[in-house]
């Protein structure tokens, strides 16, 4: 599995590089020891920064969701404009009533691509988050009124960190925009 | 100290070492709960940041920045014009949806415009999609017919597209649909012209059906075989006016293998049905097109003109209140209401429409006509404006007349209804507006108002129809033309 991970961080090398950045830095700001600053490495720590746990459970919710918020914004307008041509107004490489090279066409591929390689690098390590999960919900941690208003991201954040330990997100979310571009 | 070597494999964690510089642990270097000795620590928390990766982050927000601007300037309105339609289109609204997507349409090509201008011309900047099209090109199957939409693929999608997924998934049905009736239609010209007849009539009936389903064959499509029985109804009609019966026989067959080709038959079916006196069937159609599509403004007005036939002038003006539902303050609106009431007799009830089709309509077209007349390109809801408002006008003018209002009447016409039919066809370069009941309004205001130079101009257009001649003639009245509706041209 490990192999799946490392060539869809291959592939969405830029936004991984970029991710690892994001970690870095917020690591400085929280103060947390980081271990080893290579963002690229052929294990598991690819796209990540090698880093000592944190200790407590807000240091560690406020890591693993702030994290991804850059590479989450900046994917947004990419992936909604790619994916409206791809998916709903079916735009081909040729325009339709000029017969012309599409510019719109491979600027939506670019688009894609930009959009995508952010999407699926905004989550943090699967460690990072099981560590985040077990400090707010076993240890409890937290306040009730906290645990409650972070569910939901921390859920997500879970399952973010889960599919793209194995790699698993860049090949559902391409195909599944491609099963919508035909179906819809 | 050298650096620690990582082990490549997992062993348990020696706690007697610090793990990253292998130093033993010991009091001065390490606190309690520490795992790494104090200048691992500080080390490692004073790791420095990779800053050439800020330019990633600068190239990629330089795309998603071109990407927000996009959005918001052109795919944010796109979209929500396409939900507007599909939600219209729901709604049956096909006319209106119809409009959303036209508004797409013209937003991409406008845009379209001004990046090529900036950036070259090569390139198609910003165009619809296939699906974008397809949806319009369905509305307009739905609208009109399959060859419809198909003639309007031919128009609209250039050449070196029509293959691949999405043409075959979107505009082949209908291209095949339009190309069926051209080539079947073409085939029986080369036919009649290979008879030898000099007038359609003279065709023998049997041998012209003969030859049609020969081209026609067992395997043909359903829009195939509608054309065929469409054909044969045309043959009939030439070949035995007097046998209505036969032409609405192969109407019906025609309408059961293909409804949306609803438009040619309730035309010819208008005919056949004022000959057989029977519209049960004609309004039934009616009615089932009207389901699918609640404001098809064509269909309420072959009901009212079919119901006006069979002087049913109470149904024809609920007939018209329904389709006043859509079509508020229209000029269809008002030319029916006002034909319907003359036709039921009632001039005062039928001149109120008079001046409110002034007053809601006049401004407008006067507007679309200075346009025209400045060479400004208009929209397809103005030309079709424009030509319903001439179409108003007349029976205005038609009013005044019975209103004994003469003067007023050839004041009227003569500037809203035939210098404007005159200059928008001089101008646009179409023979669309100067019509018939253009010529023969014109001519009868013209003439009962004493100015031969004005009739003589509109005579150089065309002749009036019988009607109106008998009516100069002093054959047939006023009352007989408009109330009696032997002014069929109006």
């Amino acid at each position: 599995m490990t192999i799946i991970y490392l060539i869809s961080k291959l592939l969405t090398y830029p936004a991984a590089l970029l991710k690892a950045f994001w970690e870095h830095c917020l690591l400085k700001m929280l103060k947390v020891a980081v271990n080893d600053t290579r963002y690229m490495q052929k294990n598991e720590m690819c796209g990540h920064v090698e880093h000592e746990l944190t200790e407590t459970a807000l240091k560690s919710f406020f890591y693993c969701f702030l994290q991804g918020i850059p590479n989450f914004l900046l994917s947004l307008p990419a992936l909604f404009v790619s994916v409206s041509n791809i998916v709903f107004f079916g735009i081909t490489p040729h325009d339709m009533t000029s017969g012309k090279v599409s510019a719109m066409f491979i600027l939506s591929i670019v688009l894609y691509y930009v959009g995508i390689s952010l999407w699926c690098n905004k989550s943090p390590l699967y460690e990072d988050a099981l560590n985040m999960w077990e400090l707010i919900y076993v240890e409890k941690k937290l306040s009730m009124p906290l645990r409650v208003l972070f569910f939901i991201p921390s859920v997500l954040i879970m399952a973010g960190s889960f599919l793209e330990r194995y790699g698993i997100s860049l090949f559902l979310y391409t195909a599944a925009t491609a099963v919508l571009a035909l179906i819809v | 100290m050298k650096e620690f070597e990582r082990p490549n494999r997992s062993i348990p964690k020696d706690k007697r070492f610090c793990p990253h510089c292998g130093e033993i642990k010991n009091k001065k270097s390490f606190t309690d709960d520490s795992e790494y000795c104090s200048d691992c620590k500080k080390a490692m928390l004073k790791t420095r940041v990779k800053w050439p990766v800020i330019f990633v982050f600068i190239l990629f927000a330089a795309f998603s920045a071109f990407a927000a601007f996009l959005a918001v300037k052109c795919y944010i309105p796109v979209s929500s014009l396409t939900v507007k339609s599909e939600k219209l289109k729901g709604e049956k609204r096909l006319y209106e949806a119809y409009d959303k997507y036209d508004e797409i349409n013209d937003m991409m090509a406008k845009y379209d415009d001004v990046v090529s201008n900036r950036l070259g011309t090569k390139l198609r900047w910003l165009g619809p999609g296939a699906k974008t099209l397809g949806s319009f090109v369905k509305i307009e199957s739905e609208m009109e017919s399959y060859s419809d939409a198909g003639a309007m693929i031919k128009s609209m999608i250039s050449e070196n597209v029509r293959s691949g997924y999405y043409y075959n998934k979107y505009f082949a049905p209908y291209v095949e649909a339009n190309d069926d009736f051209y080539k079947l239609d073409s085939l029986f010209n080369d036919y009649v012209q290979s008879t030898g007849v000099s007038d359609a009539s003279d065709l023998s009936f049997n041998d012209a059906v003969e030859f049609i389903d020969s081209k026609t064959g067992k395997d043909a499509s359903a829009h195939k075989k509608c054309y065929a029985e469409y054909l044969k109804a045309s043959v009939a009609y030439y070949v035995m006016p007097d046998n209505a019966e036969v032409v609405q026989e192969y109407l019906n067959k025609m309408y059961e293998y293909a409804p949306d080709e609803y438009l040619k038959y309730l035309d010819l079916s208008f005919w056949a049905c004022k000959k057989t006196g029977d519209y049960k069937k004609f309004y039934q159609v009616c009615d089932d097109v009207v389901k699918n599509n609640v404001n098809n403004k064509s269909v309420y007005e072959f009901k009212m003109d079919a119901l006006l036939n069979e002087e049913k002038y109470d149904d024809a003006l609920s007939v018209c209140t329904e389709f006043e539902k859509y079509n508020k303050n229209t000029p269809d609106y008002f030319k029916y209401m006002m034909k319907i009431n003359t036709r039921k007799g009632d001039i005062d009830e039928a001149y109120k429409y008079v001046d409110a089709a002034e007053k809601a309509n006049i401004d407008r077209y006067g507007d679309i006509f200075t346009d025209v007349l400045a060479q400004k390109s208009i929209s397809k809801n103005d030309e079709l404006f424009f030509k319903e408002q001439l179409q108003c006008t007349m029976w205005m003018g038609a009013l005044m007349l019975l209103k004994d209002r003469v003067d007023d009447a050839y004041d009227y016409i003569g500037e809203y209804c035939y210098s404007f039919a005159y200059y928008y066809d001089y101008v646009a370069g179409t023979t669309s507006c100067m019509n018939q009941s253009v010529i023969d309004i014109s001519v009868l205001c013209g003439t009962l108002a004493k100015d031969d130079e004005f009739v003589k101009n509109v005579k150089s257009s065309g002749e009036p129809s019988q009607a109106i001649q008998d009516c100069l003639d002093g054959k047939i009245t006023l009352e007989d033309l408009f109330v009696k509706g032997r002014a069929e041209t109006l």
